[in-house]
């Protein structure tokens, strides 16, 4: 039934965006009681139930699931639902993680409330979350480039407003602005990346391209640069890492969620989805190496440094997915299973590490709180699993990890075990932090909330089966999603043998202790951190960024005649355009103009419009201008009437008349001094250049009209004028094309139309608002 | 103010509205205008502002807010362009259908009507907002 399967796997993608908007539409309708529960109740039904879909399709897909529908026919793009076995592997995580962390909320807004003063209600909260979670299954499960690059942006967004939640406060509004620009700059790049793969394969359907990947080389050479940016940007990798602790300050079960399970999945999944595509590529093991490395060696040296709990989360997660991106870089059938799980261990751990460290903040660092026994042993569960101790999940991570890199170049060894000595040393400084066994006298112990306790200790248990049964995870998930990207299984042994991986492991383990035991006789050595820190980078991009938006909006100047002269120059070019490519055939032969149409003068029309026009730079008075215009308008509708086209002079005469009544309210609006002042002050010159400008503008316009008349060679307009009205049931040809392209114009007419009203509005209560 | 500007005052607007529907059907074959339709009436309600003063004008309409009245007609144009879309056609399509109306006999209803009565929607609340907008406040 793989028909019902990517149905059911449509509607998970589809429900979050239901109960989000449900959320946002609804925030008002809800009382002050149930502002609370109605939001946090609909949030986690509908994360269940995408959960319980999700979970279905991991049992009952023959994979991979593909459907594909057309989107934008004429384009070639479609739409629809792809889920391989690596697909699978990202949404069994997400969706889960996204569940827990939606169960976790409710107490915890409640406390963020309290302790940091937010303001957001929380059907915004619980929106946004919903939002996210939607938009991120959505590129999991994508089955067009195109597809997949909305969802990608629509996760950018939502992790723009997760981050800037608590909008009040500047460090949180700072946050979400450099994590906007960040992944704003990563999302173009995929754009770019996206258009050279989808041009340089003939289609954009993902599995048509996985199945015949394009010729690699030049073009597909910089998509592949530009999918690496935007994988590094979405995974927080060097030196696009800067964004991630910066978004420590949006409330922690969006941290848990969004930032270990989910935003940074996104650039693996990129990276791995698209790995068959580059990996033959040259360009790619280097760069995707290097990429990895770095971020692992920084992440790690920063998350030592770094003081906060949820900040050594951060930079640890940092140098985590850097082993993955490393992994990755590899290409081989056993570096990618390696990678995925690595990726799947690691996401349990690290959001029970933050639901852990939210805990801890929700105590107040007080070990008397109730069920603080039970947060610890978590935290003690969850951190020695991350540090890659035996018999825990974690470890068999670092041992998948260690097992691959050892047939590698040198570097990655090396800086692997390194970097594998470090993990104990912050993880034990996050230990000590966040239970620290500290009393607060002057307050009463809180009691931990079951439903924050839950997630942490449902993940430190999961972590500690996956330790015991390390085949589970690797038959059941990894292992066809790995052969899905590969193509072949692979040999990843999970058995413990005395071998160079396990000895490494011992080291590294020990190596890290002994460290920890004596940081305080080097931990100096990281103050030389800011130094050399791509934050500096950050801000002097920003500066930059800030600077060219300076210089843009000087072309703002709010001087009429230079607007006008920008718009008169389009015109002019346009024209210019159109006779340079217009055939010769088109150009008029003879010109010839009716003085006299039948009965009525129509030159006499003429003449009158064209005497109000000029009379109407002569008068000095705005009211007297207003109304010579009003007088010209009401002429080209007597124009209309006598060429016979009476209904078009109907509605110009209804058109003039509300112009002329705006136009007579917005100048009562002037207050009578400056009204004279404006009507007795200097006239704006004559020049000879704008006469020649204002010349030269309307013989443009009166030849591109001329041209449009005289364009009667061509036939194709008139046949598909036939060939539409036999079939709208029109009665005429001019009705047949009102109702064709009429539309749209219309449409967007009416749309202008609505914004400049707004417009308006704003101004005037503006003015009123200043003045009142 | 006489008895007989306070009638024709009150009458202008419902008459106007009158014009504007069968522009907005469109008498002649042709499809309807909603955009002369909206004009029409929002220039009668004008018309009404002047004869009787704004605010008595304005208390006869009393629970009409435009800006509304434009956000349900930019609603309904999007809506009924987006309508063919369900049904699998392009952006915009028309489709129409035969119903009887007991009154007027068999009557060919076109989908650009529904679009056609959003725009004299977003057309006549467009056009009062920025009217009342621009008034002085003490007429």
């Amino acid at each position: 039934v793989p028909g019902s399967l990517a149905a059911a796997l449509a509607a998970a993608v589809a429900i979050p965006f239901a109960a989000a908007l449900l959320l946002f539409a609804g925030s008002r309708l809800w009382t002050r009681a149930s502002a609370r529960s109605i939001p946090a109740g609909l949030a986690v039904a509908s994360a269940a139930t995408l959960t319980l879909l999700v979970a279905w399709s991991w049992y009952a897909a023959a994979l991979p699931v593909h459907v594909r529908v057309d989107w934008m026919r004429t384009l070639g793009i479609g739409a629809g639902v792809y889920l391989d076995g690596l697909a699978l592997i990202f949404v069994v995580v997400a969706a889960p993680a996204g569940l827990l962390a939606c169960i976790y909320s409710g107490r915890f807004l409640a406390h963020e409330r309290r302790s940091r003063g937010l303001s957001a209600a929380d059907a915004t909260y619980y929106g946004y979350l919903l939002l996210f979670l939607g938009a991120v299954l959505g590129v999991f499960v994508a089955e067009d480039l195109v597809q997949l690059y909305v969802f990608w942006e629509l996760t950018d967004v939502a992790s723009f407003l997760l981050i800037g939640l608590n909008w009040r406060d500047a460090r949180s509004r700072a946050a979400a602005v450099k994590t906007g620009i960040i992944t704003a700059i990563g999302g173009l790049a995929l754009l770019v990346a996206f258009v050279i793969l989808a041009e340089a394969a003939g289609t954009s359907s993902i599995p048509a391209i996985l199945a015949a990947p394009p010729a690699g080389g030049g073009a597909v050479d910089v998509a592949l640069v530009l999918l690496v940016i935007a994988a590094a940007t979405k995974s927080a990798q060097f030196p696009f890492h800067g964004w991630l602790p910066a978004a420590m300050v949006a409330p922690t079960p969006v941290n848990a969620f969004v930032d270990s399970a989910a935003v940074l999945a996104a650039g693996v999944y990129l990276l791995a989805r698209f790995l068959p595509v580059f990996a033959g590529a040259p360009l790619w093991e280097p760069l995707v190496t290097i990429v990895g490395l770095m971020s692992m060696v920084v992440g790690a040296v920063l998350a030592i440094g770094a003081r906060d709990l949820k900040w050594i989360l951060a930079y640890s997660t940092i140098s985590q997915y850097g082993f993955i991106v490393a992994l990755l870089g590899g290409a081989s059938s056993a570096g990618v299973t390696a990678a995925l799980f690595f990726f799947v261990h690691h996401a349990i751990i690290k959001a029970g590490l933050f639901f852990v460290a939210g805990l801890a903040d929700y105590a107040g660092g007080d070990a008397r709180a109730r069920h603080v026994s039970l947060a610890t042993a978590a935290a003690l569960v969850l951190a020695l699993s991350l540090a890659a101790v035996p018999p825990l999940g974690g470890f068999w991570m670092k041992e998948a990890f260690l097992d691959v890199v050892l047939g590698r170049t040198w570097p990655l060894p090396v800086l692997g075990f390194v970097v594998a000595a470090l993990t104990p040393v912050y993880v034990l400084r996050f230990l000590t932090r966040a239970y620290a066994g500290r009393t607060i006298d002057t307050m009463a112990p809180v009691r931990l909330p079951g439903s924050m306790l839950a997630p942490a200790l449902t993940l430190s248990v999961v972590t500690m089966s996956l330790g015991l049964w390390p085949e589970a995870a690797l038959v059941g998930l990894v292992q066809p999603g790995a052969s899905a990207v590969t193509g072949g299984l692979d040999p990843l042994s999970l058995s413990l043998h005395l071998g160079p991986a396990l000895l490494l492991s011992i080291g590294a383990l020990t190596l890290g202790a002994v460290l920890f035991v004596t940081r305080h006789r080097w931990i100096g050595v990281l103050a030389l951190g800011p130094a050399w820190s791509v934050d500096r980078l950050w801000a002097m991009a920003a500066t930059l960024l800030t600077a060219v938006g300076r210089r843009v909006l000087r072309t703002q100047h709010g001087l009429l005649s230079g607007y006008a002269s920008v718009v008169l120059l389009g015109l002019l070019a346009l024209v210019v355009f159109s006779l340079a490519t217009a055939r010769a055939a088109t150009v008029p032969a003879e010109v010839r103009v009716a003085w006299n149409s039948g009965e009525a003068p129509l030159g006499l029309f003429v003449i009158l419009v064209a005497t109000a026009c000029v009379l109407s730079f002569t008068l000095r008075r705005h009211l007297q201008v207003v109304l010579v215009l009003g007088a010209a308008g009401f002429l080209i509708a007597g124009v209309f009437a006598v060429a016979r086209a009476p209904s078009l002079g109907l509605v110009q005469v209804h058109v003039e008349t509300l112009i002329t009544v705006l136009l007579l309210l917005g100048l009562s609006r002037i207050p009578t001094e400056a009204r004279e002042r404006l009507d007795s002050g200097p006239r704006a010159r004559m020049t000879a250049l704008r006469l020649i400008a204002a010349a030269v503008a309307g013989a443009a316009a009166a030849w591109v009209s001329w041209l449009a008349i005289e364009h009667r060679g061509d036939r194709a307009v008139a046949d598909w004028i036939e060939r539409h009205a036999e079939t709208s049931g029109a009665a005429d040809p001019v009705a047949t094309v009102l109702l064709y392209v009429r539309a749209l114009d219309t449409l967007g007419e009416v749309f202008v139309f609505g914004a400049t009203t707004a417009g308006v509005l704003v101004l005037v209560r503006l003015v009123r608002g200043r003045a009142g | 103010m006489t008895p007989l500007i306070r009638l024709v005052g009150g009458a202008i607007p419902p008459v106007a509205a009158l014009i504007s529907v069968t522009h907005l059907v469109g008498v002649e074959h042709g499809p309807g205008d909603g955009f002369t339709a909206g004009i029409i009436s929002a220039l009668g309600i004008t018309l009404a502002y002047e004869l009787l003063g704004y605010h008595e004008a304005r208390d006869r309409l009393r629970g009409l807010r435009f800006e509304s009245v434009l956000g349900a007609g930019l609603a309904i144009v999007l809506l009924s362009a987006m309508m063919p879309l369900v049904a699998g056609q392009p952006f915009l399509a028309e489709s129409r259908a035969g119903i009887h109306v007991p009154l007027l006999g068999d009557v060919s209803l076109s989908s650009s009507l529904l679009f056609d009565i959003g725009i004299y929607l977003g057309v006549l609340g467009g056009a009062m907002v920025a009217i009342e907008n621009l008034r002085k406040e003490d007429e």
